[in-house]
């Protein structure tokens, strides 16, 4: 990682005791030179110009000002090693506090609470140090109640940045008892407070705190995508339970997301789920129900998906048939080389590619065909797959003309993809060879064929 | 002094005043708006990097003669922590051997490539894919300028999300997850997003990494360090807060592709087009009633080489006051337009009257108060008085520039903060006042209808480290 990276994630979320201080600084700098403006202008239009000399003294103390306070900060402000200082004592006060909270006398409950809760961004970053080294303060500071001292600020009154920080103390701590805070910052109107409230429940493997954020994919308040990023880090036990009573919701948001996790989790207890949803009326739902099949290969399924009347189910579901290396599917994928979306085309033409050699039979015929792109794209997946490269090969080193090869290059040129056959001549290890490979550039521009790699005009609608 | 003297006198204090407190007024947006940018860094951005729900996203790289450095941007640019993305090179008919660099460093072959093709480019000689990275690609095309470039690389893009970016130009490993984080927060928003530039000379780089932030050794590198601080810290922020941002820098930029299909791609008619798309959106977005956003990202970090003699600065200043001729003039009914919001009414005006004629009536008020001083109708008060507004106020706004890069992001070492922080103030009346005569000679260039883009010469950046430790 570089030092820049280094810097950044080292600082991120945590700003230092003291930039308040400076912020207000910067902030009374600017409304200072605004004054003088407005002075200024007030000045000016009272005609009393001799007054604006006054203003000189201010703004030299104003640019002193400036540069004393970049000095300052440079020679003796926080620099990031004291930083790391502040930070390890208080990482070693949580420690100690974790040993000792249990025998606090009151006063002194009191005064450690403050001291955790005044600085939330500082506490957090220290207690995940803690954490990470001894997993076992965790279970001691919540026995001591410090987790519910955390809910407090999370649904206190405080600046959305002190209760992010203590969403983020909660995700640390794992109390149980606070998934069901966490749960209801989830709607919080401010979706900082509410996206770092999922990244807490998140940090949980409870099946409370799993079944919340699936809700919080059809509530709104926050962007379906990043729950769904979340979701699919979180290691649940009941997840996939969960995840296939969304797939019965009548929302078609959450059985959006339910076929895209069972995709990710891709459990084959889940099959029967996946394959009913591949039936759901919600176009948008087959569609990431067909890229799940990937994980549960069902040619018949599949071969159902690729006739689909949505161009969007045909093209995710192509791509599960090239991930899923369903090869019977090759003559089926073929077909859609001529689909009127560019989308199925190329996503059919990557599934060909990938099946490789089993594929070429398929796609021999397409390069033929009538539709011109459909020409394309079987020449595209038979460079792909490797098998024009072999009869290139085929052609230049046989001790005789192989006329089949060289019809299979002529076929490729109509299809525009002459210029794989200009550098294999270009490459072209023997005069023969590339005399053979001439003649076949001949015979194509013979045919007054269009231009080496011409690009295409749009696809037609 | 006499009245109309005097006039004339305050005429010009104010013309320094009311920029002066135009640049206060965005600084202020543009602190609240970093205070409040600074807390969203709680952000998870590793498990957001392994998430398959990201959006996915094409990074089209136009290079014209870049054999020098392609090869440190684009490795640095594959190491990105981002799910999914592809990256597609144009080498627009560089005479060098930028292609044969791209081959040999990254394993290229030729690979037949078809795929609509709506906007017209110049001809494309074919394509290459990457052996060693799949989601690599190169577009080899005759020459056809860097809008040009562009388009052939938005033909062959999938990815809902294009994001351009310079050959000239170092990423960092995170620097698109936090350039697309807006995307991904709000996915059904239209969203633009710059990237903060950073002058790259004098980094330490292994491997295409940043290893170590310094200050480059030249003047006129430092100026524009300051200068970069200035625009992209606290400028371009303040104008993003009032969503009117003239330009996404075409170093780093985040775009929805339907939007620049909307508006036809990218324009080969002019010098830049990266500020001609900005411009073209806010326009064409206004227009439709959509609702958008033009935001720049302040901690998504892209490290950018910078002219290093006074002399190619001087011809890449004239070419770019050249360019905001260029775009007044062809967008001139945003001018005063309250119909394009803050866009029309705040900043397509500072463009003209401070961008556009702002060399002209800077050169003036220079001249006439030394005029004035030495023919003794100027007290000395006054002329103090008259600096304070033109460079004093200038200056300042550097320095917190200089303070909220401090503050929020630490890019430099705190060993040349006080070096930068005397720099900001040598900045106006040396940095500043030098580029007005390359400025104004390029409203003769503009009516004369010269759309040139002169090439910057190029070092490796390590090597330009190594140079500048030498000197």
């Amino acid at each position: 990682m570089s030092g820049a990276s280094r810097r950044r994630i080292a600082t991120a979320g945590r700003r230092e005791p003291g930039e308040a201080v400076r912020f207000a600084i910067v902030a009374l700098c600017v409304l200072g030179t605004a004054c003088a403006y407005v002075a200024f202008i007030v000045v000016v239009v009272g005609g009393h110009i001799g007054v604006l000399i006054g203003l000189i003294p201010w703004l030299a103390a104003t640019a002193l000002a400036a540069i004393l306070v970049v000095t300052l900060w440079a020679v003796v402000g926080a620099s990031r090693e004291r930083l790391q200082s502040r930070r390890a004592l208080t990482a070693e006060r949580i420690r100690v506090l974790a040993e000792e909270i249990r025998s606090l006398e009151p006063s002194q409950r009191a005064a450690a609470k403050k001291r955790l809760i005044e600085r939330l961004d500082i506490t957090r970053e220290a207690l995940s140090e803690v954490v990470n080294m001894n997993p076992a303060v965790r279970k001691q500071l919540v026995a001591g109640g410090v987790a519910a001292w955390v809910e407090r600020e999370l649904l206190g009154g405080g600046s959305k940045w002190h209760r992010v920080n203590a969403a983020g103390v909660l995700g640390l701590l794992g109390a149980p008892t606070s998934v069901e805070r966490l749960t209801r910052a989830l709607a919080d109107p401010d979706v900082d407070v509410a996206y770092a409230s999922a990244q807490a429940l998140a940090r949980y493997t409870s099946r409370s705190a799993y079944d919340s954020l699936l809700d919080a994919l059809s509530a709104g308040t926050l962007p379906a995508p990043r729950v769904a990023g979340l979701l699919e880090a979180f290691q649940c036990p009941a997840a996939r339970e969960l995840i296939e009573r969304r797939a019965g919701s009548d929302d078609p948001r959450l059985r959006y997301w339910a076929a895209y996790l069972l995709g990710s989790l891709a459990d084959p207890r889940s099959a029967p789920v996946v394959e009913c949803l591949t039936r759901d009326p919600d176009e948008d739902v087959r569609a990431n129900a067909a890229e799940s099949m990937a994980g549960f290969p069902d040619a018949s399924t599949l071969r159902r998906l690729l006739a689909d009347e949505s161009w969007v189910v045909r093209s995710h579901a192509a791509k599960a048939a090239g991930a899923s290396g369903q090869v019977d599917l090759a003559p089926r994928l073929a077909g859609l080389l001529e689909d009127r979306s560019w989308w199925v085309r190329q996503n059919a033409t990557l599934a060909l590619a990938a099946f490789g050699y089993p594929a070429v039979p398929s796609l021999l015929p397409q390069l033929r065909s009538h539709d011109r792109f459909a020409r394309n794209k079987a020449a595209e997946a038979l460079v792909r797959c490797g098998y024009a490269a072999e009869q290139v090969e085929r052609l230049t080193t046989a001790a005789s003309v192989d006329e089949s090869a060289r019809r299979f290059l002529i076929d490729l040129g109509r299809a525009e993809a002459v210029g794989m056959i200009e550098i294999a001549l270009r490459d072209a290890p023997t005069p023969e060879g590339r005399a053979r490979l001439t003649s076949v550039l001949e015979e194509i521009a013979a045919e007054h064929m269009n231009s080496p790699i011409e690009q295409l005009e749009a696809i037609p609608s | 002094m006499s009245t109309p003297v005097e006039i004339l006198f305050v005429g010009l204090l104010g013309y320094f005043l009311t920029l002066n407190s135009l640049y206060v007024a965005i600084t202020v947006a543009a602190l609240v708006q970093l205070h409040r940018e600074s807390g969203r860094r709680y952000i998870d951005f590793e498990r957001l990097s392994a998430s398959g729900a990201t959006v996915p996203v094409s990074v089209l790289i136009p290079a014209y003669n870049e054999a020098q450095i392609l090869g440190d941007a684009l490795t640095a640019l594959l190491a990105s922590d981002y799910p999914e993305f592809e990256v597609i090179v144009v080498n627009d008919g560089s005479t060098d051997d930028t292609l044969e660099v791209a081959i040999r460093e990254f394993g290229l072959e030729p690979h037949v490539v078809f795929h609509p093709a709506p906007l017209q480019t110049a001809p494309v000689r074919g394509a290459y894919r990457s052996r060693r990275y799949p989601n690599l690609w190169l577009i080899d095309k005759q020459n056809g300028g860097g809008g040009d470039s562009l388009n052939a690389a938005l033909n062959l893009a999938r990815y809902p999300i294009v994001v351009h970016l310079d050959a000239d130009c170092l990423v960092e490993p995170d620097t698109l997850m936090r350039l697309l984080r807006p995307m991904n927060f709000a996915p059904d928003e239209v969203l633009v997003a710059g990237a903060t530039l950073r002058v790259a000379n004098g980094l330490e780089v292994s491997n295409g990494r940043v290893m170590r932030e310094s200050l480059p050794s030249r003047l006129v590198e430092r100026f524009q360090v300051l200068e970069y601080l200035s625009a992209f810290v606290l400028n371009r922020l303040g104008w993003g807060a009032l969503n009117a941002i003239p330009v996404i820098s075409g170093a780093c930029g985040a775009w929805p592709k339907r939007v620049l299909m909307d508006m036809g791609g990218f324009s080969t008619k002019h010098t830049h087009c990266d500020i001609e798309a900005t411009i073209h959106a806010h326009a064409m977005l206004r227009s439709t009633g959509e609702r958008f956003r033009i935001l720049n990202v302040p901690d998504a970090t892209v490290w950018t080489q910078v002219p290093m003699s006074w002399r190619n600065l001087w011809i890449q200043r004239k070419r770019w006051q050249r360019v905001v001729y260029e775009m007044l003039w062809r967008y001139r009914r945003l001018i005063f337009n309250p119909r394009y919001g803050y866009f029309g009414m705040l900043c397509m005006p500072y463009l003209l009257i401070y961008e556009g004629l702002g060399a002209f009536v800077e050169s003036f008020a220079y001249i006439f108060m030394l005029v004035l001083a030495f023919l003794g109708m100027l007290s000395v008060q006054a002329l103090l008085l008259f600096l304070c507004f033109s460079f004093g106020l200038t200056a300042i706004v550097t320095v917190l520039s200089l303070l909220a890069d401090v503050l929020y992001f630490r890019a430099y070492p705190r060993s040349s903060l006080v070096l930068l922080a005397v720099l900001a103030f040598l900045e106006p009346p040396v940095y500043h006042l030098a580029q007005l005569p390359h400025r104004m000679a390029a409203l003769p260039e503009f009516l004369r209808g010269q759309r040139s883009h002169e090439k910057m010469v190029r070092t490796p950046i390590a090597s330009a480290a190594a140079n500048s430790a030498l000197r």
